[in-house]
């Protein structure tokens, strides 16, 4: 008996056609998983989504997410069937765990266009004892919060290093407004960076070996996805 | 000729020490479903922001490059955004 596993599936149809005949898909490709798979666990419609980048000519596409358990051998079976699948633009089969579980029940108990935009209702009081203080808390300021905790235990902390000591002690005024000053100061970390700054004169350069990196990024995420992209890669290119 | 002059606004400042904010609160999930949490982590070039910037650690780094990459795979995030100027 060959080992059971639990697999999250990502497919994204192509949004061109009839409208009913795309959500038609969608059941077709869920029961092909659930004839596949050992048990389906369930599925979240995402709805037409915007891409970042077009894919085979397309600038959107539905995004359907399932979730089910079965043996190590089916991810590559089911995506060589799910490769044969015209109006399938791009799948991604990955392991999933007991978070996946425990995200498609939140997004069963409140529909998933309202979990994007504004805070869950009740999911959020579930969290409430754990971050204690966040009255209207969407998932992205938690970790603001923490980082700003920190800096201020960073500053009641007495360092040996007085550099870093002015430094700090000049931050506290910045702290109130939140979120997006938080984001800022990063990015203008790296704008003041000496380095970068320095690079700059070399800027021709530069730019080319930006663009470099990001195509062997792209390459290099066609050999992370394995099974998963290649297929759908190669269409995109065409 | 002209020797270039090292600018003192320049120089580098000591990095603050930030601790990983995802050690902080284990129940944040870094995952590629959740793009508004990994668009905070790359830059308005679409590049993943390096974590001597951002203060994670190695092990969340890491874990979080692999679901930036996914994302983008899944057109959810930009591979890379050209600025004109
Ligand atoms: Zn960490």
């Amino acid at each position: 008996m060959a080992k059971e596993k639990i697999y999250e599936l990502m497919v994204i149809f192509d949004s061109q056609g009839d409208e009913a005949e795309i959500h038609r898909e969608f059941d077709v490709v869920q029961s092909l998983v659930e004839k596949r798979s050992t048990e389906f666990i369930g599925r979240a419609d995402w709805g037409l989504k915007e891409f970042k980048y077009p894919i085979t000519k397309r600038n959107s596409g539905y995004y359907v997410y399932f979730l089910f358990k079965a043996e190590i051998d089916t991810p590559v079976q089911l995506a060589h069937a799910l490769k044969m699948n015209e109006k399938i633009l791009r799948h991604m089969i990955i392991a999933g765990n007991s978070r996946s579980v425990e995200y498609l029940n939140k997004l069963h108990s409140e529909p998933i266009h309202k979990i994007e935009h504004t805070e869950p209702v009740e999911p959020v009081k579930e969290e409430l004892p754990i971050i204690e203080k966040a009255v209207e808390p969407p998932v992205e300021n938690e970790t603001i919060e923490v980082s700003k905790e920190e800096e201020t235990q960073d500053v009641v902390e007495p360092s040996t290093e007085t550099a870093s000591e002015i430094t700090s002690e000049s931050e506290p005024s910045n702290e109130p407004s939140a979120e997006i000053e938080e984001t800022v100061e990063i990015q203008e970390e790296i704008k003041e960076d000496p380095e970068v700054v320095r690079e700059q004169e070399q800027s021709d350069e530069n730019n080319e070996s930006d663009e470099n990196e990001d195509n062997n990024r792209i390459e290099e995420q066609k050999e992370i996805g394995g099974i998963e992209n290649d297929g759908a890669e190669k269409k995109s290119e065409e | 000729m002209m020797e270039r002059k090292r600018n003192p606004r320049n120089r580098r400042e000591p990095r603050k020490h930030r601790k990983c904010p995802f050690c902080a609160n284990s129940h944040i999930d870094i995952d590629y479903k959740n793009i508004d949490l990994l668009k905070r982590y790359v830059n308005d070039r679409g590049k993943i922001i390096p974590r001597k910037n951002t203060g994670i650690c190695a092990k969340h780094q890491r874990r979080l490059a692999k679901e930036i990459k996914r994302a983008r795979f899944l057109a959810l995030i930009p591979y890379v955004v050209y600025t004109y100027r």
